[in-house]
């Protein structure tokens, strides 16, 4: 089912991605935390943290296409 | 505003990050750009996924507060007992307690899985009896008609949505027309299509969760398939060939 299909690749991508990259979207998208506080915790400059947070995104991405193309879409 | 100042604001907008002004500047580059407006649905779905599939972990959030004070704890000990060196850079300890939080959620998150998994497949039984049961006994249709002007306005008052009645008679599956089952703890509705002698049940209702997904699976020699789309479950099942029922799931979705 490609319910299961797309939340394994979700699951492996976060496990694959480089370790930086997991860390922002962990904070950001399970802590729930904001830009500001992310900068603060990893002593980073919130532009760091923007740019951060959007290659994570765009290496998910990569990551999970290939994985789920062949489901039903 | 230009494409590529606009493409390094979308991540922020979705993320609630920007200003009214910025916002408002965002929002009107997407209305006339398809190719961000692209990119600002791709990254919202990708959001939603990570967020809603994942879903978060509540329980454990005594723990999750504990792993971080005690991080935020070590790391300042660490900078003073190493005079600023080898521990002093809060990134290293924000790593490690993304990794000791990560490997949580990903182990609860499991168990979450297994029982939606397990919901999934107990919502395909309910509707496979309930297909069942309408071809054995008395009780396919409530309102027997093949005009969906017809269908529609009889689930007025009668459910708490109004379900898209669609007719397919041109493509070889005319509706025959509607019930109401009780399924899942709520009453729904049930579109009757006929395919030559094969009868097709749609179940629908509003859906729980806003992610769009779609799903194929056989019991007992039924086809099921099942999609979510705007805020709305479906569920097809028939005796048809699954490539015959995905044919109709298609149409539907059209």
């Amino acid at each position: 089912m490609v319910n299961e299909v797309e939340l394994g690749a979700l699951r492996n991508c976060i496990e694959l991605i480089p370790q930086g990259f997991r860390e922002v979207i962990v904070m950001r998208e399970m802590e729930e935390m904001s830009y500001r506080q992310i900068a603060g915790f990893a002593g980073l400059p919130i532009g760091t943290v923007m740019s951060r947070l959007s290659r994570a995104g765009k290496r998910l991405g990569e990551c999970m296409t290939p994985r789920i193309k062949g489901g039903s879409e | 505003m230009k494409c590529a100042s606009a493409r390094n604001l979308i991540e922020p907008h979705l993320d609630g990050e920007l200003d009214r002004d910025l916002q408002t500047e965002i929002q009107d580059h997407l209305t006339s750009c398809n190719a961000c407006t692209e990119t600002f649905s791709r990254l919202r779905e990708l959001q939603t996924n990570i967020r809603m599939q994942v879903p978060r972990y509540d329980a454990p959030a005594h723990f999750r507060k504990r792993v971080l004070d005690a991080v935020r704890e070590a790391a300042k000990n660490g900078a003073a007992d190493s005079g600023g060196t080898r521990w002093s850079l809060p990134w290293q300890w924000m790593a490690i307690a993304a990794s000791i939080l990560l490997a949580v959620s990903l182990a609860w998150n499991f168990t979450l899985f297994q029982s939606r998994s397990a919901g999934l497949d107990m919502i395909a039984q309910n509707i496979l009896s309930s297909h069942v049961r309408s071809l054995i006994g008395t009780h396919l249709l409530d309102v027997p008609s093949s005009d969906q002007h017809t269908v529609k306005p009889w689930f007025n008052g009668k459910l708490d949505f109004s379900p898209d009645v669609k007719d397919f008679t041109s493509q070889g599956f005319p509706l025959i027309g509607g019930r109401i089952e009780y399924l899942v703890d709520r009453p729904v509705a049930a579109l009757v299509y006929r395919r030559r002698q094969h009868v097709v049940n749609l179940f629908t209702w509003p859906s729980i969760s806003s992610v769009n997904h779609e799903a194929e699976l056989t019991q007992r020699g039924y086809n099921l398939v099942h999609w979510n789309k705007a805020s709305m479950t479906y569920w097809a099942v028939s005796d048809l060939r699954m490539s015959e029922l995905q044919q109709f799931a298609d149409l539907y979705q059209e």
